[in-house]
């Protein structure tokens, strides 16, 4: 099987979520984003896995779920712990820290 | 190569014209009579008294996040249940390790009083406390 | 199919294993709230301080040896950042028990947390595999971004916690998106074998121009980039110092950074040489992008915790330095400099944390005026941690510069030397500013400060005598480096 088109596929999911990080500026959706630029590395593992004929790179997708789960988990937590103090998660408008 | 995704290709046309198709002819033929009863998200049934976007209790997201994490661990225990049979009692003992750092885990949640869904008064009492930095 | 199990010497892996021990043991204390969560503290240094105990020890032994089916690096490279990375732990502790207070509930998590960021950093180092630096740089990552944010109660805190957790996670994402690019191009994950397979005989081979490859390493280059705060991608490294509890910004500025450099060490310097000279390039400009800007704006700073942030990131210039000079001197002089480094920057934090008075931290470096006289053991330590970080001799700091410039003459980097140099220069002049605001000024207002704490005079007085020891005995600390790149070599 061609891997260039699961390659271009991943890299077009990856640039969706690197603009989305640049773009958007709501939290929740920048992480959403992020997400997502790490589903575009899992689906370049599997894909490059399968033309190697091993069976590593669909073993470290499993791990990359893992921390992707703890990630959203430490994330949200962190997102509402904001969302307490401001009442906005608009990134352009958390900026007290500044100098 | 390429041309095995023809069939593809004229299904998603076809599918296309199809929407297309039957959303202008019913456009075309529908009378256009608008009442406020149309508007309401279930006509027959109970209605709405407020709008959809409410806070709720940070209770279900707690929970949800605390399941979320154990289930993810269940990838690790698929591939595992497979090679079993040939892996033996090292196998075992290496996922009895896992399973156990993870039991830790949840009986810290239970401890700190996360997994209960009606609070005691002292479980509250002890939370706020933990939450304002209390000096003994 | 045939399976085998791998051998495991578990006697290798004793630092590891003792961390994890540690945390597990500190995790069940929690749950009691009868337990003083000060001895939890105290658990974590102990902990910690066995690990170091048994770091040491692998390394005088020499061992240098895989496991795992060579995932997993047990050599003095390894080791050698285990010790900093120890150092540093059992640093911030100290410094932690008394600032956080002593019957704070909040404390168990707090040193769960800061074990948890160690184990990450320890299999960073250790990993002889992308996948495991992913994953070490991870679970250190994912502990920071709670700790940042610690303190729930104060709004910079969680906003701090907010931008490192955004700007973090989308360096992890460009960094794993670079490990599958590079295992696409070149086949394997396992780190020397990438490396070997980028030249036949003397001859580079076509994986050193493939562009996935290239594209892969650049990516790689961004993710550890933002980790290390180089510049310019090290805008959210002054925020999160400055919103984030002391006592986490001074553990930040430290382990962290040198667990980044550790991963980045042990795949660039081997490989630079081995790709166009272009890769060169973009470090050398790194690095003195890096050096400049930082020095440049901590010049206008007026918060010391911002101050300290900056010239936080221009020491990863410095040591970017050793890393472009790609060759051996260069590894070890930057192991030895990150060392310095953490002591010395913990160091300066803990004076900040020591400058408190009852209504909170005194952040403003016109709150220092007077102090030098007024406060003499505080003003004392805090010139000793600044000239070191300015790197006048004899303080550890001068040391480090010392060796790095070196290695970057012996590799031709004249210009790169001419910058360090330049920028070394400027550094002392907002270095040298705090001290003469202590001893020069007159205060504006009367502060009462807060008794010292014992803890963190310990860690304070630890601090100073490694930084004079290493200053006049370079070699205790040089040697080890040496012969822990020597022995990576063979």
């Amino acid at each position: 099987m061609a891997l260039q088109y699961y390659l271009i596929l991943s890299a077009l999911l990856f640039t969706i979520g690197v603009i989305g990080v640049l773009v958007r500026r709501n939290a929740i959706i920048i992480f959403m984003c992020i997400e997502l630029m790490l589903n575009a590395a899992n689906l370049a593992f599997v894909a490059i896995s399968r033309n190697l004929g091993t069976a590593e790179g669909q073993l470290f997708v499993f791990f990359v779920m893992a921390v992707a789960a703890a990630e959203v988990a430490i994330g949200l937590a962190i997102i509402v712990s904001v969302f307490k103090h401001r009442e906005t998660i608009n990134v352009d408008e958390v900026n007290s820290l500044k100098g | 190569m390429l041309f095995n995704f023809a069939n593809v290709l004229i299904f998603l046309i076809v599918g296309c014209i199809f929407v297309v198709l039957n959303l202008t002819v019913s456009r075309l033929l529908h009378t256009k009579l608008f009442s406020g009863e149309k508007n309401i998200p279930y006509e027959c049934g109970e209605d709405p008294i407020g709008d959809t976007r409410i806070k709720f209790n940070t209770r279900f997201y707690v929970i949800a996040l605390i399941f979320l994490i154990f289930d993810v661990e269940v990838v690790f225990l698929l591939p595992w249940a497979v090679v079993f049979r040939d892996f033996g009692l090292f196998a075992f003992l290496e996922m009895l390790v896992f399973i156990t750092i993870l039991l830790v885990g949840l009986a810290y949640v239970w401890a700190k009083g996360d997994l209960e869904w009606i609070r005691s008064t002292q479980l509250e009492v002890q939370s706020i406390q933990r939450e304002e930095g209390y000096d003994n | 199919m045939p399976l085998e199990i791998p051998d495991i010497n578990w006697s290798l892996l004793m630092p590891q294993l003792v961390i994890v021990s540690t945390l597990l043991i500190v995790l069940v204390f929690d749950m009691f709230d009868a337990i003083s969560k000060k001895t939890l503290g105290w658990m974590t240094i102990v902990g910690a301080g066995i690990a170091l105990w048994s770091s040491i020890d692998l390394l005088q032994a020499g061992t240098d040896q895989t496991q795992f089916n060579e995932m997993f690096r047990i050599d003095s490279y390894s080791l050698f950042f285990n010790i900093i990375f120890l150092v540093s732990t059992i640093l911030v502790a100290l410094v932690s028990i008394s600032y956080l207070g002593s019957g704070d509930k909040k404390q168990g998590p707090y040193y769960l947390l800061i074990l948890l960021a160690t184990l990450g950093m320890m299999l960073m180092a250790a990993g002889n595999e992308l996948i495991i630096v992913f994953l070490g740089l991870e679970l250190m990552s994912l502990s920071l971004y709670v700790l940042a944010s610690y303190f729930r109660e104060s709004p910079a805190s969680s906003e701090a916690g907010m931008k490192y957790l955004l700007l973090g996670a989308f360096a992890s994402a460009f960094f794993l998106y670079g490990i599958a690019l590079v295992y696409g191009a070149a086949g394997t994950t396992n780190i020397p074998e990438i490396i070997s397979k980028l030249s036949v005989g003397d001859q580079l081979s076509l994986l050193s121009e493939s562009p996935l490859f290239l594209a892969g390493i650049f990516l790689l280059i961004v993710g550890f980039g933002f980790k290390v705060a180089i510049v310019p991608f090290h805008q959210w490294a002054p925020d999160v110092y400055e919103g984030a509890p002391t006592t986490i910004a001074a553990f930040i500025s430290a382990g962290p950074k040198a667990a980044g450099f550790a991963a980045f060490l042990t795949i660039f310097v081997d490989a630079l040489p081995k790709l166009p000279t272009q890769a060169t390039g973009v470090i050398v400009l790194l690095a003195m992008l890096t050096m400049t800007v930082g020095n440049v704006i901590a010049i206008a700073q007026t918060n010391i915790k911002r101050m300290l942030a900056y010239s936080s990131i221009a020491h990863a210039g410095y040591v970017m330095i050793g890393l472009a000079a790609a060759n051996p001197d260069g590894k070890s002089s930057a192991m030895l400099y990150l060392f310095i480094y953490c002591v010395m920057n913990i160091g300066a934090f803990g004076v900040v944390i020591m400058a408190r008075t009852a209504d909170g931290e005194n952040l403003m470096i016109s709150d220092y005026a007077g102090l030098g006289f007024r406060k003499p053991l505080l003003a004392m330590f805090m010139t000793l941690m600044l000239l070191s970080l300015a790197g006048f001799p004899p303080t550890a700091g001068f040391v480090g510069k010392l060796y790095v410039f070196k290695s970057a003459v012996e590799a031709r980097h004249y210009w790169l030397v001419i910058f360090g140099a330049i920028n070394t220069a400027i550094s002392a002049f907002y270095y040298l500013r705090v001290v003469v605001t202590m001893y020069m000024r007159e205060p504006e207002e009367e502060l009462e400060f807060k008794p010292y704490p014992p803890t963190l005079v310990i860690g304070l007085v630890l601090a100073a005598i490694g930084i004079l020891l290493i200053g006049i005995l370079p070699s205790l600390l040089l040697d080890q480096a040496q012969s822990a790149v020597q022995s990576a070599l063979l």
